[in-house]
Parts: C-alpha cells; sequence; structure tokens
C-alpha cells in the first residue's frame, strides 16, 4: 500500500475539519425539528470528528 | 623614528580604514534574536492542544478514570521539540551575523544545531523542507567551527541567504499553519460540546456555567490565535530584514544602509512588543 503524500493528510484533516462544521450548521438550523436524542448523537459526531481532524494534523 | 612611525601608519591605514563601524547591523542581529525568542509569549504548543484533549476525552467520558492514558503526550512533545530545533538553528544564524558584525570571532557548542537538522522525524514537514533545516544547521555549525571573522560577514550572508529564507519560511509554515490549526481543532471540539451541554441543561444556573465556560474558551482561542499572528508577522519581518541585509551585503557602511538597518531595528521592537 502505498503511504499518502502530505498534502492527502492535510486535505483530510482539512475534510473531517469541514465536516465537523457542516454538522454543526446542520444542528443550528434543524435543531427544532430534532429529538434530544438525535441532536446528541449529531453533537457527538461533530466533536469526534474536530477531534480527529486535531489528531490527524498532529500525527501524519 | 618620527618616519618611521609615518611608515607603520601609512602602511596600516588601510587596514584600519576597513574596520567600519556596524553597530547597525550587530544590534539589528540581536534585536532580531530576542523578537525570535518571544515565541514563549505565544503560550501555546502542541502539548498544551494534547492536553486539552485527553481533558476533553475524559470530561466526556463522564466519569472518573485513574487509568486514563493520555496517548498524544510524546508525539506532542517531540512536536513542540523540532519548533524549538528549527528556532534554534535561526537564531544560531541571527548570533553569528551579530557575532561577526560586532567584530568578534563565534564560536559555540555546535551539537544542538546538528541534532536540530539531523535528529528525528519533522512535523509534517515534506522532503524540501527536512532538507533545508539540515543544510541550514550544517552551513551554521560549519561556519561556526571555522570561526569567520568580520571580513568574512558579506561572504557568510551571501551563503546562508537562500537557506535562512527557506528555514524561516519552514518556521512560519509550522507556527501559522500546523500550530494555528491545533488551537482552531480543539476549540471546535469544544465548542461542540458546550452547545451539546447547554441543550442537554434543563437547570438555568448550569446553563449559566456552561455559558461562563464558552467564553473563557472563546477569549482563549482568541487571544492565542492574535499571539500566533503577532509572531508570525515578526517572523516575517525578520525574514524579510534579512534577505535586504544579504542585498545590501556590499553596502553595509553606507549611512543609507545604516538607517534602513536602524528602521528595521525599530519595526522589529515594536513587533516584538505586541507578542505579549
Amino acid at each position: 500500500m502505498m503511504s499518502p503524500t502530505v498534502k492527502q493528510v492535510f486535505d483530510l484533516f482539512d475534510y473531517f475539519g469541514n465536516l465537523a462544521n457542516a454538522i454543526g450548521e446542520y444542528i443550528n438550523f434543524n435543531k427544532g425539528n430534532m429529538t434530544l436524542e438525535q441532536r446528541n448523537k449529531l453533537y457527538d459526531a461533530e466533536i469526534d470528528l474536530s477531534r480527529l481532524a486535531g489528531e490527524i494534523n498532529d500525527w501524519c | 623614528m618620527y618616519k618611521k612611525s609615518q611608515f607603520v601608519l601609512f602602511i596600516f591605514l588601510p587596514f584600519f580604514y576597513s574596520c567600519v563601524s556596524l553597530t547597525e547591523v550587530h544590534n539589528y542581529a540581536t534585536t532580531s534574536v530576542k523578537a525570535l525568542n518571544n515565541i514563549d509569549s505565544v503560550d501555546y504548543t502542541f502539548k498544551d492542544y494534547c492536553q486539552q484533549d485527553c481533558e476533553l476525552q475524559q470530561l466526556r467520558a463522564g466519569e472518573i478514570r485513574p487509568d486514563f492514558i493520555c496517548t498524544c503526550l510524546s508525539a506532542a512533545t517531540s512536536a513542540d521539540e523540532e519548533i524549538q530545533k528549527i528556532l534554534l538553528t535561526a537564531t544560531a544564524y541571527l548570533q553569528a551575523v551579530a557575532s561577526l558584525s560586532n567584530n568578534k570571532a563565534f564560536s559555540y557548542d555546535v551539537s544542538d544545531l546538528t541534532q536540530a537538522a539531523q535528529k528525528g522525524r519533522l512535523l509534517n514537514l515534506d522532503e524540501k523542507q527536512v532538507s533545508v533545516a539540515t543544510k541550514a544547521g550544517s552551513f551554521i555549525a560549519t561556519a561556526a567551527t571555522t570561526m569567520y571573522r568580520k571580513k568574512k560577514l558579506k561572504k557568510y550572508l551571501g551563503e546562508a541567504d537562500t537557506l535562512f529564507q527557506n528555514l524561516t519560511e519552514t518556521l512560519v509554515y509550522l507556527v501559522d499553519n500546523r500550530l494555528r490549526a491545533q488551537l482552531k481543532f480543539e476549540y471546535d471540539a469544544r465548542l461542540a460540546n458546550m452547545k451539546q451541554m447547554l441543550d442537554n441543561a434543563n437547570d438555568r444556573a448550569i446553563k449559566q456555567m456552561v455559558i461562563k465556560s464558552y467564553l473563557d474558551e472563546k477569549a482563549y482561542y482568541s487571544k492565542h490565535d492574535s499571539l500566533i499572528d503577532a509572531y508570525v508577522v515578526l517572523l516575517k519581518a525578520v525574514q524579510k530584514g534579512y534577505h535586504e541585509l544579504y542585498t545590501l551585503r556590499y553596502k553595509l557602511n553606507l549611512e543609507s544602509t545604516k538607517k534602513l538597518i536602524r528602521n528595521y531595528s525599530q519595526d522589529l521592537q515594536d513587533l516584538a512588543s505586541s507578542v505579549k
């Protein structure tokens, strides 16, 4: 398996960071239509993705 | 006897004449070293990020876990060390300029420089950047051991310019891009966590505590983001200033050059005071 290039890794953490932000925006706009459980699942995903982006930034 | 003195003076006059004062260059280089060492005032490191992230993980677990292991500490410490090594190489270059322009030979322990250039992986750096750091460390170490003197300043500035420009570019990249990104990701994760806490809280007092926590986090993020901004501006000013010094290396004794260097020095002092 080929190792990813530095650019590919940076693209990846940008991708996860952007995805986390998109989830945050989605929650903001649709909060009223979601149950607390649904919201919490999305919040968890947002936090995990932000953390993952931070980890990729540090480990690569 | 009189004639002998005149003869001696006549013979050595060109040597005295060539000893032009390079006080401005010396002061500028000394100011630059102090300015670059202001990185501590940024007060944010990869290790800080790691500790904050581990704290967030434990908070989110919602229970006390004495056996929790913070797995990022080793890599974060290594990342901070790499930045310090590159900074050490850059300041060693400036110290050499300060010594050469002070009509003094310079000699210092170069083992750290060699280590900076050769040891370990450099965080997120590509092959070209690693090569730049290696070359810069080796060049400065060699310059130090061969005891360049004042008359070698032009040669030193000439040979080191590209290396120093690339080295500072790498440092700008690590601070402006990588360290700043780390600060942002951690803030984003904490922000999402606080939004969740606020959404789940029914008690007004708890909501107020969460909001206070949000305000503290926001202030922390803004403060450190601004400090990174200020330090990057400072780094770029040093980079630009030394390239200018390189282009003017044959005119260092001109009054116009001295004035320009004095201005650079003053600008740098002003910029350094903003990194507090």
